[in-house]
């Protein structure tokens, strides 16, 4: 459903374009739309929010697995990335259930394979050259521009999302401190009148090596959108992919309905979406309440606020309660099902309790997004103190800035971007202090709590597009599509005991940086000569004496014996420790062997597939 | 007052924890497994097949009795499942290696394995993870070691900081030698090879189950799913190299790919003994068959080896003159 335009906190939408109402059509449907909406936020708005099913478990649709969109004048392009276009009648790209032009509230795919990229084998359009690339356009991101091209370089900065500014609104301001919003605001505008400076949005970077990244971009002019491969030339490159919000673990958190907090955030304060009218929350900190009460200030019903953590204390759960929320202090959600949702105390009776709402926001924990910087080469390693995986290592002219690198507070964000620039450029770089004001007298996040597991439902790792499942069987088994898994995923394992947290670095790399596909060829080894004369290869020397000698043995003057064939003198019971020699030469008839140099005998058994076969030294 | 043990087992792989818990279980010896346990998540960075890559009957007599015992050993810890019938196929390209081929399939045959044309049926392949829990070994992770091979003597074991007296420290695989022995106590027989694994998406079918290309240095076992496992010696061309034996199609995407070092032997031999002055007990070169080969090496560390397995590690020996033991390299890469 769309929140009202005037909802309270933007909640109505600050990248629509009201006076501009749209229709397109997504698989035959009609989808009504406003200008500034994506195809996926727009489908959402409609009411639709399944993506299809894995079997027979309904898969939700979010901003973190959507599918391809393609029209007659639109090539294959993610969903959440291409603007809603008056009139276009797009399709999704995979596979679909015969009813997929249905009225159910689901795109009706099945999901068991899902197709890769297109672009992700297409040769760069063209190559952009520049001293850095800055890779995400959060406030890291953008410190690190415009830090870079203050000092006169050029600077390239890619962000994947349709705007600036990343996650940082979504934790609002501490204390007397800038707003995000101003501080987005005053870097952008900075960056605008730089002559030095290239932003790309809607820009996705693929591929990260020494010196070249590769990135796909959606590019929109007028009503026209298509796609490109830009290949980037940057000695030097700042990593401020963000982070994550995971998924936590419970049968159902999949489902439609059930969405991130940072997902709900950016639907509602960027579209003005909210999937449905009603919503419970769980969380484990405390920015799940300070979303709460914004959603019910924009008018979604909140049925509740779950937490993890026992009494926590926190200046957004006394706003919270000051507005009528109902909080409840120790509980987690166990299943979502059909906008049936069950909480359970975290401690202990098992006596649960269910809800009916319309969605199920989940404020989960945070995992650095190191996806990147894997394919650069760096490391990977687990902190228990932050039940995440950090980078480790050091890559050449390549830096970690933001919440990629840890950094929670936006103001150690901001010193980080500028950091990072002075890590590539060999400057020094200023101490960076991650602590927030006030923060010491709230009740910090809670561990993540995974619910039992249900015979009916699976639970999911997390909400990307790798669909890894938690194994029934418990340690020791490997996690359903575990090769696939993502960085969330292999956190999550860790969290639940299926890995070894000594292994989680490794695990994550190797599925992080796989490698370039794998192309077709005929390589061969170069050819080597067959011993040659009475040459004896090393893993024969000494089998037979140390002076062993060539015979050619015959039976008749048709049968050949072949290579490896043992030869016994007459009488000895035919067992490979008993034999004094080996066919090691084919010939024209019989063989030629190798036999015990001290061995007088000139008669022999030799052990065939087809049974014993005399033979005897043939006569020059 | 600190514990001793009569063994302290360095290793994660199967044949360490079948070793330790042979030596705990029916040797009687206190036994100390150094490991953390592997998950079963990690890309395999070997594959357990019951195949010698040798051509010296004593091996093959040592490797096929080892394997019977092994796998009744396997029977009764509820593991027999683990282990699958496998048609292992070896694909020679160089004249040289094609001869080689033909010797181990002579002796293959004749110590009762179906070999025909450098196939190899109903090979017994280690599929699953052997649990030490019920070993009575005593598990502790690496993390907790302290390790002194400093100066010429014996090496010596702290637990959790604490000394421990051992009769006998053994590196049982790869990769507790590598953690574990220091560069410069290396003996010249052994050395540290690159490895890549790789998983492949789902591919065309492959010839048989398990395929080795010696003179490629590739090594494939297709999964249910149709995705492949690779394992590919050394550094160079580790990419051409393996989708030249793979039957596409392409491109071929990797889901996922790891770096890691094996040890070879020079003499391809299995080099299995004491080294000076550590006093460290090195179990190497054993290839893919190592895992099978746990009831041999328990009776020897344990004192009862036959007079038959005796010679046959008094002839591996790291100082032994090994040329009369040379065999089939397992890399060539």
């Amino acid at each position: 459903m769309r929140l009202a335009a005037d909802a309270a906190h933007q909640f109505g939408g600050i990248e629509l374009d009201r006076s501009s109402p749209l229709r397109f059509k997504l698989n035959g449907r009609p989808i009504d739309a406003f200008a500034g909406d994506t195809v996926l936020t727009a489908t959402l708005a409609a009411g639709i929010d399944g993506y299809g099913t894995l079997g027979d478990t309904p898969i939700g649709l979010s901003d973190r697995f959507a599918p391809l969109v393609t029209a007659k004048s639109v090539p294959p392009l993610p969903m959440e990335l291409v603007p809603a276009v008056d009139g276009v009648e797009f399709t999704s790209v995979g596979r679909h259930k015969r009813k997929w032009f249905g009225r159910e509230p689901t795109l009706c795919h099945r999901l068991e394979t899902l197709p890769d990229a297109p672009w992700l084998r297409v040769e760069p359009v063209r190559t952009l050259e520049t001293d850095l690339l800055v890779i995400g356009g959060g406030v890291a991101g953008l410190a690190a521009a415009d830090a870079a091209a203050a000092d006169g370089h050029r600077v390239l900065l890619a962000e994947r999302h349709p705007w600036l500014g990343g996650d940082a609104r979504y934790f609002g301001p501490v204390g007397d401190d800038e707003t995000p919003e101003a501080v987005i605001a005053r870097l952008v505008a900075q960056l605008k009148v730089r002559s030095n400076v290239t932003v790309l949005t809607r820009a996705d970077v693929f591929g990260l090596q020494p010196g070249e990244a590769r990135l796909h971009r959606v590019v929109v002019e007028g009503n026209a959108v298509r796609g490109e491969v830009v290949a980037v030339r940057a000695l030097r490159v700042v990593l401020a992919t963000g982070a994550v919000q995971r998924l936590p673990v419970f049968p159902g958190n999949r489902a439609p309905g059930v969405l991130t907090a940072i997902g709900a955030y950016h639907l509602a304060k960027r579209y003005g979406v909210s999937v449905g009218p009603s919503a419970i929350v769980a969380t484990q900190s405390n920015h799940g309440y300070r979303l709460a009460m914004r959603l019910s200030d924009a008018g979604v019903k909140i049925g509740r606020v779950a937490d993890t953590r026992i009494h926590p204390q926190s200046r957004f759960i006394d706003f919270a309660k000051a507005a009528g929320l109902t909080l409840a202090s120790g509980q987690y959600p166990v299943a979502a099902e059909g906008g049936r949702i069950t909480l359970a105390h975290t401690e202990g009776p098992a006596a649960s309790t269910v809800f009916e709402a319309s969605q199920l926001i989940v404020s989960g924990p945070w995992q650095p997004d190191l996806s990147l910087w894997m394919l650069a080469g760096g490391g990977i390693r687990w902190t228990p103190e932050r039940n995440a995986l950090i980078a480790s290592g050091q890559v050449p002219q390549v830096a970690i800035a933001g919440s990629a690198a840890g950094y929670r507070s936006m103001p150690a964000c901001l010193t980080s971007g500028v950091g990072a620039v002075a890590q590539v450029f060999g400057g020094a770089a200023e101490p960076i202090d991650d602590a927030e004001p006030g923060t010491a007298y709230e009740t910090p996040d809670g561990p993540t709590l995974a619910a039992p597991l249900s015979p009916e439902l699976p639970s999911f790792l997390d909400a990307g597009r790798t669909l890894a499942v938690r194994p029934a069987q418990g340690p020791g088994k490997p996690t359903a599509r575990a090769h696939a898994a993502a960085l969330g995923d292999v956190a999550a394992s860790v969290e639940l005991g299926l890995i070894a947290p000594a292994d989680a670095g490794a695990i994550a790399e190797e599925r992080g940086a796989p490698g370039a596909d794998l192309l077709a060829s005929a390589w061969r080894p170069a050819p080597d000569p067959a011993p040659a004369g009475d040459e004896v290869p090393a893993w024969l020397a000494h089998r037979f004496g140390d002076a062993p000698k060539r015979v050619h043995l015959i039976v008749d003057a048709q049968r050949r014996f072949a290579v490896g064939t043992l030869i016994y003198p007459p009488g000895t019971r035919p067992h490979p420790e008993s034999a004094i020699g080996v066919i090691v030469e084919t010939a024209a008839v019989g063989g030629i062997g190798l036999i015990d140099g001290a061995s007088e005998a000139d008669r022999f058994v030799l052990e065939t597939p087809a049974g014993p076969s005399p033979a005897r030294i043939a006569r020059p | 007052m600190s514990k001793g043990y009569d063994f302290a087992i360095f290793g994660a792989s199967p044949l360490a924890t079948l070793l330790a818990g042979l030596l705990a279980y029916d040797h009687g010896r206190q036994v100390l497994l150094i490991a953390d346990p592997p998950s079963a998540e990690r890309l395999p960075r070997q594959i357990d097949i019951a195949l010698p890559f040798a051509t010296r009957p004593q091996s093959w007599r040592l490797f096929r009795e080892a394997e019977a015992e092994t796998r009744a050993v396997l029977g009764t810890i509820d593991a027999a499942q683990h282990l699958v019938p496998r048609t292992v196929e070896i694909v020679a390209d160089r004249a040289g290696t094609a001869i080689a081929l033909a010797h181990m399939s002579e002796m293959a045959r004749a110590f009762g394995v179906d070999a025909r044309g450098g196939r190899f049926h109903r090979v017994t392949r280690l599929e699953g993870e052997i649990s030490a829990r019920d070993s009575r070994a005593q598990m502790v992770g690496p993390a907790a070691i302290g390790f002194d091979l400093t100066g010429d003597r014996p090496a010596r074991l702290t637990v959790s900081g604490e000394a421990v007296e051992v009769g006998q420290l053994v590196l049982a695989d790869d990769a507790a030698i590598l953690a574990n022995l220091p560069e410069r106590q290396w003996p010249s027989l052994l050395a540290a090879q690159a490895m890549t694994a790789t998983l492949t998406s789902p591919a065309k079918r492959l010839a048989a189950p398990v395929m080795r290309y010696p003179d490629r240095g590739v090594t494939l076992a297709q999964r249910a799913d149709g995705s492949v496992l690779g394992l590919v010696d050394g550094a160079d061309s580790v990419e051409i190299r393996l989708a030249s034996c793979l039957p596409g199609p392409f491109p071929l995407q990797r889901r996922a790919t790891t770096h890691f070092q094996r040890v070879i032997t020079s003499d391809g031999a299995p080099a299995i003994g004491r080294l000076d002055p550590s006093q460290l007990f090195v179990i190497a070169g054993l290839g893919d068959a190592g895992a099978f080969t746990a009831p041999p090496l328990a009776r020897l560390l344990a004192g009862a080896s036959t007079d038959a397995e005796a010679d046959w590690f008094a002839a591996h020996a790291l100082t032994a003159d090994r040329a009369a033991i040379a065999d089939l390299s397992e890399s060539v890469a």
